[in-house]
């Protein structure tokens, strides 16, 4: 059983994180919107990773394509040409993002939950998320992170809880968040 | 320890014998002051009272006398009598505290060497804890493996998938031979139909079977992943319990 305000807490945290992670120099604005249809993300791959505790379980998910405006803003963030990328550094490059994605999520949480632990990045396609029902999961949310220029990626959450969940986010202010981003992240 | 029973025998022995002090004095004064009054009185019944009244009271005196340097001296001797009881109770209290204080110090001896070997043994199991990361790791190396393997018949189901599709070709295209060939084709016609059919059962089931390894992808990376997490979990708190136990070393 989740309370309704640690489902808001969980929305607020993944929508932050998500825009926190995907931020770049040469990508800084993202605009966030959520996804009520789930169905609608329709991406090729996702970097998958699990933050476990003694009350819930969670599956934190980035969506992407392997297509050329994500293949730009890759290229873009390492500061490479497109066309000189490898794909291998294309994947690595996610893979981190997704790590950095998950690893703020988790931090973010440990200021309400201690000992959690997070899992390392893994990356599957599409065919095989239609089968994430197979967990009881007790709640999912899902958000879409899109650039002027169109790139797209989507960030998805499956919370299973082993028990009474609960928690009230801690509003942060402007001059947290700026010493947060400048903060050696370490999990 | 010892010099509080010490001094707790020193105050009662002490106050037992100032109060026969102040007694002896007090019974010295009397007697001072009886030969004085005396004195005084014989002085005043000169010539006032006969030889033998004086006689008689003086005997009477005397009596009264002796009466209290008896009652004096038994006072004296229940008092020593007290005292010496009051010895042997200070005797044996201060004994009773001397085994009781030998039977502490033995109990916190003990105390402290098994918190000592059980601290150490906690300490050792710590230790084996926080080797967790190791077994991670080689779990990590394993999975690794498993996904690979995934991968490798992932390939092999598309290439069975397209052989699959290409059988289901050929056998449409002999199916349309056999009907050219007219009556002479019958026969291969048939044995067409049912290559045909087995191509389509076995689409069917590579379909079914690589749905099947999508979701064994899936269920491989989301345990994998709970393991490893729920590991790095518990690793904290062993880390957090091995902080205390430092705590506890630097406190003791």
């Amino acid at each position: 059983m989740i309370s309704q305000r640690a489902k808001t807490g969980f929305e607020s945290l993944l929508n932050r994180c998500l825009e926190d992670s995907l931020r770049t120099e040469a990508h800084p604005d993202w605009k966030m919107a959520p996804v009520t249809e789930p169905n609608e993300i329709g991406m090729q791959r996702f970097i998958m990773l699990t933050v476990s505790s003694y009350d819930f379980r969670l599956m934190v998910l980035l969506h992407f394509s392997y297509d050329e405006a994500s293949t730009q803003y890759v290229a873009d963030s390492l500061k490479l040409g497109a066309a000189e990328l490898p794909q291998t550094q294309y994947y690595d490059f996610l893979a981190e993002v997704g790590n950095n994605f998950c690893g703020s999520f988790k931090r973010e949480l440990g200021q309400y939950f201690p000992y959690l632990g997070m899992s390392t990045p893994n990356q599957l396609g599409w065919e095989s998320l239609k089968h994430v029902k197979s967990w009881p999961i007790d709640h999912d949310i899902h958000i879409k992170a899109q650039t002027e220029e169109g790139t797209q990626f989507y960030g998805s959450l499956y919370v299973s809880s082993f028990g009474e969940l609960d928690f009230e986010m801690i509003q942060q202010s402007k001059s947290d968040e700026v010493v947060e981003m400048g903060a050696l992240e370490l999990f | 320890m010892n010099a509080l029973i010490t001094m707790i025998g020193g105050i009662v022995l002490g106050g037992a014998l100032s109060a026969l002090f102040f007694r002896m004095v007090y019974v010295r004064r009397l007697q001072a002051e009886w030969q004085t009054a005396r004195v005084q009185l014989q002085d005043q019944l000169v010539g006032k009272v006969s030889a033998d009244e004086l006689d008689a009271l003086s005997a009477s005196h005397d009596a009264q006398l002796h009466e209290m340097r008896a009652a004096h001296a038994s006072q004296l001797q229940e008092m020593k009598a007290a005292q010496s009881e009051s010895q042997q109770l200070l005797n044996s209290t201060s004994q009773g505290f001397e085994e009781r204080i030998r039977e502490l110090e033995q109990a916190l001896s003990h105390y402290q060497s098994n918190a000592g070997s059980c601290k150490i043994e906690l300490k050792k199991d710590v230790s084996g804890l926080l080797t967790i990361l190791s077994t991670l790791n080689r779990w990590d190396d394993e999975m690794s493996k498993l996904m690979q393997q995934n991968t490798h018949m992932l390939k092999q189901n598309r290439e069975f998938s397209d052989i699959v599709k290409q059988t289901v070709i050929l056998a449409l295209n002999a199916s349309i031979e056999a009907a050219r060939a007219g009556e002479a084709g019958r026969g291969f016609a048939v044995v067409a139909d049912e290559v045909r059919s087995l191509a389509t059962r076995a689409e069917g089931f590579s379909a079914n079977y690589r749905d099947s390894l999508y979701k064994n992808d899936l269920v491989t990376t989301a345990t994998f992943q709970d393991i490893q997490a729920s590991g790095k979990m518990i690793l904290t708190a062993v880390h957090a319990l091995d902080s205390r136990l430092n705590k506890l070393d630097a406190l003791s």
